[in-house]
């Protein structure tokens, strides 16, 4: 079928070779959770430069400011971290799941706001 | 020279590519914990563009001036301008991207679009990198390419099915 529309062995390469790349970084984020610490503490950045630091144990709201004026809140609710109200134009940020591991990540690309636990 | 068949043809597949954006728009995103993951409904047009040469000998000149012609009518519209940037490097790196895979006639109009989903998604991603200056976002890279595969995949069969319809 799939032959019938001209798709050839070469493509079939390309998506080998790319899909190789992506299981290099799947592998490498597997041994980086398994090596984890646990997170201690959530750290909130606002354009790379750190804004704030939040203990994990203590469950707060917290309102950051983002590049442009736009606001985000954060909350922590026993040791899970989501993102609970945004004014950005996306939302892709209160969509995200709610985190709890060291690495993981949640980031707000219109206000420039990214949370890493760690 | 500007025939008015090509001007026509740009306008009619320029106006295809907005609509197809807006409809996207509408749609779910389908992964929502990952920034920047879509299916690029609004790159069909262009890689119908760039496998025209049968049609219109200025089919480079063409699929790039729709590729960021749309970028900024869509910006403007509906996603609003903090996107442009992000849209306008996935738009040209993807479209270099797939102009060098189509003219090393090595893959099909499937592989290309394979590569140019990926580009987008990779530029996207070093794009918000360095605005945000913020490395760990690099860790999603293997989300990123793997919807730029998905997607390209999907828009290459698209591609090639139009194709066939148009020509037979």
């Amino acid at each position: 079928m799939l032959k019938r529309i001209g798709f050839t062995r070469n493509d079939l390469l390309l998506i080998a070779v790319l899909l190789l790349f992506a299981a290099v970084g799947v592998w490498r984020s597997i041994t980086d959770a398994v090596n984890s610490v646990n997170a201690v503490s959530a750290v909130i950045r606002v354009n790379g430069e750190v804004q704030e630091v939040l203990p994990l144990d203590k469950d707060s709201e917290t309102t950051v400011t983002g590049y442009n004026g736009g606001v985000n809140i954060i909350v922590i609710r026993s040791r899970i971290i989501y993102v609970g109200e945004a004014d950005c134009p996306d939302l892709l940020c209160v969509k995200h799941k709610p985190i709890s591991d060291s690495g993981e990540l949640i980031v707000c690309l219109p206000h420039r706001v990214s949370v890493t636990l760690e | 020279m500007i025939t008015a068949k090509n001007l026509a043809a740009l306008g009619l597949l320029l106006a295809a590519a907005v609509m197809l954006s807006w409809l996207e728009s509408l749609l779910p995103p389908p992964v929502p914990s990952v920034p920047g993951i879509k299916l690029g409904l609004a790159n069909l047009p262009v890689v119908l563009l760039l496998y025209s040469e049968r049609r219109f000998p200025r089919f480079v000149l063409n699929a790039l001036t729709l590729s960021i012609a749309r970028v900024l009518i869509v910006g403007f519209m509906f996603t609003g301008l903090f996107n442009v940037v992000y849209s306008l490097s996935g738009a040209v790196v993807s479209f270099f991207v797939m102009l060098l895979c189509k003219l090393t006639k090595k893959f099909s109009v499937i592989g290309v679009s394979v590569a140019g989903g990926t580009a987008h998604n990779l530029a996207q991603l070093m794009i918000a990198v360095a605005v945000m200056s913020e490395p760990r976002l690099m860790s999603l890279y293997p989300v990123l390419i793997v919807s730029g595969i998905a997607a390209g995949f999907i828009i290459g069969v698209v591609a090639r099915l139009v194709d066939l319809i148009l020509y037979c």
